[in-house]
């Protein structure tokens, strides 16, 4: 069972701050200090555009996360006064100051970050309102919307740990690790290796698991040069030529700069997949 | 120019006549900097849908594999400073004027296809294609290259593309007319329908093809969210335009 996101702040449960007042953050600038951000199935795709989608691999399991660290990231997502750069926020960041509570029960129940969402007394904010047992009105369709994007992320988790069984995954060692947590990728070359009756099991009776090395190996592009590199197993040859692997080397950075439009149509509204 | 017409206006065999013609960057082309449409291998998926859709052609006997560039006919509505970086082009503008697809390329430097046509906007003084022995010089080699690149890639392209219509797949891409500027005229494109109805049957694709197959699915379905660029590129023409003429 993965964590809830961003332990990296302190969050209460709203009752705990009842009485208090919230409000959304001023900055985003805290986005320096957040490892990684997890994502929903239905934003993956989106979320690919923008920022590096890699799985995470810890000791209770895998989760697929998107970096938003301006270190993890060619072009930084937030300006130097705070603002957000990127066309798509993915959900659990929209959600900020407020989280679902891990693991959930029956019924949701938020948490707050004190250091983000806490209005100092003398401000204005919205006020907290919640008790234990019941979830203050104004808040109940975000925490509807975090159980569901609670549900896609472990559908997206799922898709990753067959890419894992797979064998198709190598260790970004480049990114760092937390202790016995490191990120993953697809690596093109164990996918080419992959044979075609067992690549079939990836398309089976979803396509997640095939979308999520769409959006790996496309997002890679998105990472500083020196942060890509994947991990060789042991006696694999540097690059080889045919397919998959050689159609990537080098391929995709060149496009990365030109990827700054603002896309906001609402074509492809974020509404659509909530 | 419309899409479904033909990238080449006046496609010719290469020949030692053509040995002092000079080829020019490709952006210097009508071509490169204004069709709507144009012909990708499977290969170039994932590298190109960071810059445009990428779906089928319907119409003809099988659908063609295209990148859709703009909204608009007239040439305009492409998202500025794409068509300048050679390597963000699609293989077969990288190789223009040389022409790409079938017969297009043959390894013993026969049979190569050229557009003659005249490059109405050079950025400068241009390249011979060949060197006075008769071989490729180094510009119009790349070129070629790619050519041969896109050219590698079709037979799979076609096969996907094929496999694809068998099993049925492919359906009408709806855009919203109203989300679109009065100026665009979008082509009859095709779109692998929603993934939670077809994937039982993508099951197939993969164990026939590969995971190549599964890939560049999942490279198409990225490429999708990019009609909002497009959408903005039309539109923001639109404005342009209008405080031109206004």
């Amino acid at each position: 069972m993965h964590p809830p996101p961003f332990p990296e702040f302190h969050f209460l449960p709203l009752e705990a701050a009842a009485g208090q007042q919230w409000r959304r953050p001023a900055t985003y600038s805290f986005i320096a200090k957040v490892q990684h951000i997890p994502v929903a199935d239905s934003e993956l795709l989106q979320t690919s555009h923008h920022l590096p989608v890699v799985i995470q691999s810890a000791q209770d399991g895998v989760q697929v996360v998107a970096l938003a660290r301006p270190a993890f990231n060619r072009s930084s997502p937030v300006s130097d006064e705070g603002r957000w750069r990127r066309a798509y926020m993915p959900i659990a960041l929209r959600a900020v100051p407020f989280r679902l509570a891990l693991p959930s029960g029956p019924t949701p129940r938020l948490e707050i970050c004190s250091e983000l969402g806490l209005v100092p007394a003398a401000q204005e904010g919205t006020p907290l309102t919640s008790t234990k047992d019941q979830l203050q009105p104004d808040l109940q369709a975000l925490a509807s919307l975090l159980v569901r994007f609670e549900k896609g992320h472990r559908r997206l988790n799922q898709a990753a740990e067959r890419l894992l069984l797979a064998g198709i995954l190598a260790d970004m060692p480049n990114l760092g690790s937390d202790g016995p947590s490191s990120y993953l990728s697809v690596d093109p070359n164990l996918l080419d290796d992959l044979p075609s009756r067992r690549a079939a099991y990836l398309a089976r009776d979803n396509f997640l698991p095939m979308d999520l090395i769409g959006a790996c190996l496309f997002s890679q592009r998105l990472l500083p040069e020196p942060m890509a590199g994947l991990a060789r197993p042991p006696g694999q040859p540097r690059s080889r030529t045919g397919s998959i692997a050689a159609d990537l080397k080098g391929s995709l950075q060149d496009v990365v700069d030109l990827n700054v439009q603002v896309d906001d149509s609402e074509l492809f509204s974020l509404d659509a997949f909530e | 120019m419309p899409a479904g017409s033909s990238l080449y206006e006046n496609p010719v065999r290469l020949t030692s006549v053509h040995g002092g013609s000079r080829i020019f960057a490709q952006v210097a082309y009508r071509t490169v900097r204004q069709a709507q449409t144009c012909p990708v291998a499977h290969t170039e998926g994932l590298k190109l849908a960071a810059l445009y859709p990428i779906c089928w052609l319907a119409g003809g006997g099988r659908p063609a594999l295209i990148a859709l560039r703009s909204l608009r006919t007239d040439g305009a509505g492409h998202p500025p400073g794409i068509a300048a970086t050679p390597s963000a082009l699609p293989l077969a503008l990288q190789a223009y004027p040389f022409v790409v697809g079938r017969g297009a390329v043959r390894g013993d430097g026969t049979g190569i296809m050229l557009d003659d046509v005249i490059a109405d906007e050079p950025t400068d003084v241009g390249a011979p294609i060949l060197t006075p022995q008769g071989k490729f010089t180094r510009g119009a080699e790349v070129r070629v290259q790619a050519a041969a690149a896109f050219t590698n890639g079709l037979e799979f392209t076609e096969a996907l593309t094929d496999a694809l219509v068998a099993e049925e797949y492919l359906e009408r891409w709806q855009i919203d007319p109203a989300a679109l500027p009065q100026e665009a005229s979008v082509p009859d494109l095709l779109v692998i329908a929603p993934a939670e109805r077809v994937a039982a049957r993508l099951f197939q694709v993969v164990r026939r093809l590969g995971a190549s197959a599964g890939t560049f699915i999942s490279a198409h379905r990225i490429s999708l969210f990019r009609i909002s660029v497009l959408v903005q590129a039309a539109k923001g023409t639109d404005s342009s335009l209008k405080h031109a003429v206004g």
